[in-house]
């Protein structure tokens, strides 16, 4: 009985110094996973990956020339700024999310400055072509009016025509302008309603000429 | 991927090398023993590559949507602005402005054709020459309007019409004025313009006659010797003029004696006023044709003795 009792007191000192050494491994861990994530710092790398690829788009225009890329990554750096300020705030700290919105912004910047380069092009492209285009309907209109009939009643129509036309070699003037300066949105659209209004009068001048061909002698 | 290289290079660059790597990673795995064989950086590579080469296409593909459209809208441009020019060319009769029109619309064709194949880098380029000869044609156009401007003899014009007007005013008969730029024939009564006519001229276009075959229509003061109707003349009804006069004359002498025009040379005759025109060309011998409709409204406004004049241009200042 002696001996049956000793040996169950060993059992229970045995036994209570392994759960002790199990709960001390376990706190250990415990406290090491604790301090790990409540120390864990803001993901300064990724950031400034991020914040160099929205410089690039920036340096690149995309604000201008890929305005929907662009708002997409500045909406992803804000929100991955306000997922860091919040993690900072907390004792336990967790930036996966923060790092994933930081992803995004990379990405979508990217995206930006390579669609903003090509559209850059793309509309520089259109506003050259479009200021050829207008030059060439103002010298026709200037043209048509050079040989328009010369009449009485169609004297003061013409000295107008000659007026808008000179307004418009200023409007053609200021488009090349813009487009010297990398307007091309502006240089586009001065260069298109020079074009649209040179050509209706050389129309107008046009079909004045054929009315009068057809038109019967008076008496 | 080559179209694609070719209008998104960054793009398909990027894929090129990163698919390199990724074969370079795993010909280094494939070296290595089983045991120590890992392909998971050579399967992100490749992943990576992957991305590159769909962001490539998507680039080339935005890329020949862009030359697609420029290219459609050059065309247009071109379609529209042809038909212009060349009516206007219509005043100048020059060959080399011709010649420009002619390029520009063989650059249309092409440009055309090229767009139908969806080659639009071709339609594009194409339509481009087009613009640039058809700009060079349109500039060539006001210049040599511009030289009508500040012509020497534009202080004759001025005052032959200016004469011919105070004529018909003095005595109540119609006149003729015929403004070879403008390709019209007007006529007057006094300071009232009873009629205007689209006319033809002389193959030799705006240049005046000088001799016999220039084939040009001569500048100076006239008067209608006779009246023809349609038994008596080749083009339908005709009123002959008195080229050359006195001035005429006068002219091709002093120009024979300083050896501009050959000693075998003629002065030239039988310029008309005639019919078979509105062929809105020029192609006479040197006479002025009317569409025979027009001929019909003029010659009984007119006898022989009526004034014409014929000028390079009419001077507006000089009109009523």
């Amino acid at each position: 009985m002696s001996f049956s009792t000793t040996k169950t007191t060993r059992d229970t000192r045995r036994h209570i110094h392994t759960m002790n050494r199990r709960w001390n491994i376990i706190a250990t861990v415990a406290l090491v996973i604790v301090a790990a994530v409540a120390c864990a710092k803001a993901p300064q790398e990724d950031v400034d990956g991020a914040k160099a690829e929205m410089e690039k788009a920036r340096q690149a225009q995309a604000e201008t020339f890929a305005a929907n890329e662009y708002q997409a990554a500045d909406q992803a750096m804000s929100a991955a700024d306000a997922e860091i300020q919040a993690q900072n705030a907390k004792w336990i700290k967790n930036y996966d999310k923060a790092k994933e919105l930081l992803a995004k912004a990379k990405e979508e910047a990217a995206k930006a400055a390579t669609t903003a380069v090509a559209n850059k092009e793309q509309a520089k492209k259109d506003a050259e072509a479009a200021i050829a285009a207008a030059d060439t309907a103002l010298q026709t209109a200037e043209g048509n009016l050079k040989v328009a009939p010369m009449t009485k009643d169609s004297r003061a129509d013409l000295a107008l025509f000659k007026s808008d036309l000179e307004t418009y070699k200023g409007t053609l003037e200021q488009a090349r302008q813009a487009f010297a300066s990398e307007d091309y949105k502006k240089a586009l659209e001065s260069a298109n309603s020079v074009k649209e209004k040179a050509t209706s009068i050389a129309d107008q001048l046009e079909e004045a000429k054929k009315k009068r061909s057809g038109a019967r002698p008076r008496a | 991927m080559a179209e694609g290289v070719a209008r998104a290079p960054n793009q398909c660059a990027a894929a090129q090398s990163i698919l390199v790597r990724a074969e370079a990673e795993t010909r280094v795995q494939s070296r290595r023993s089983a045991l120590r064989r890992d392909y998971d950086q050579a399967a992100r590579l490749a992943l990576e590559a992957r991305l590159a080469a769909e962001t490539c296409a998507f680039q080339a593909g935005a890329a020949r949507a862009r030359t697609r459209e420029r290219a459609r809208k050059a065309l247009a441009d071109l379609s529209t602005a042809l038909p212009r020019a060349a009516s206007l060319s219509r005043h100048v009769g020059d060959s080399d402005v011709a010649e420009d029109l002619v390029q520009a619309e063989i650059a249309l064709g092409e440009g055309k054709v090229a767009f139908e194949r969806s080659q639009f880098e071709r339609a594009e380029d194409a339509a481009e020459r087009g613009r640039a000869r058809l700009a060079q044609a349109v500039s060539d156009i006001n210049r040599l309007f511009d030289t009508y401007a500040t012509s020497p003899r534009r202080a004759d014009w001025r005052r032959w019409v200016k004469d011919t007007l105070r004529d018909s005013a003095r005595t109540g008969e119609p006149v003729i004025l015929v403004d070879k730029l403008r390709r019209e024939l007007l006529l007057y009564r006094g300071r009232d313009e009873l009629a205007a006519y689209p006319v033809d001229l002389g193959i030799g276009g705006l240049n005046s006659k000088i001799r016999a075959g220039d084939d040009a229509t001569p500048e100076g003061r006239y008067r209608i010797t006779e009246v023809r109707g349609p038994t008596q003349t080749h083009y339908y009804r005709a009123l002959m003029l008195d080229y050359p006069n006195a001035d005429d004359v006068a002219r091709f002498r002093r120009l024979k004696r300083s050896g501009r025009v050959a000693r075998g040379d003629d002065v030239g005759s039988l310029i008309e006023i005639h019919g078979h025109g509105g062929r809105k060309r020029d192609w006479t011998k040197g006479c002025v044709a009317l569409d025979n409709d027009d001929m019909d409204s003029l010659v009984p406004r007119v006898r022989v003795g009526t004034r014409v004049t014929i000028v390079g241009t009419i001077p507006e200042e000089v009109l009523p």
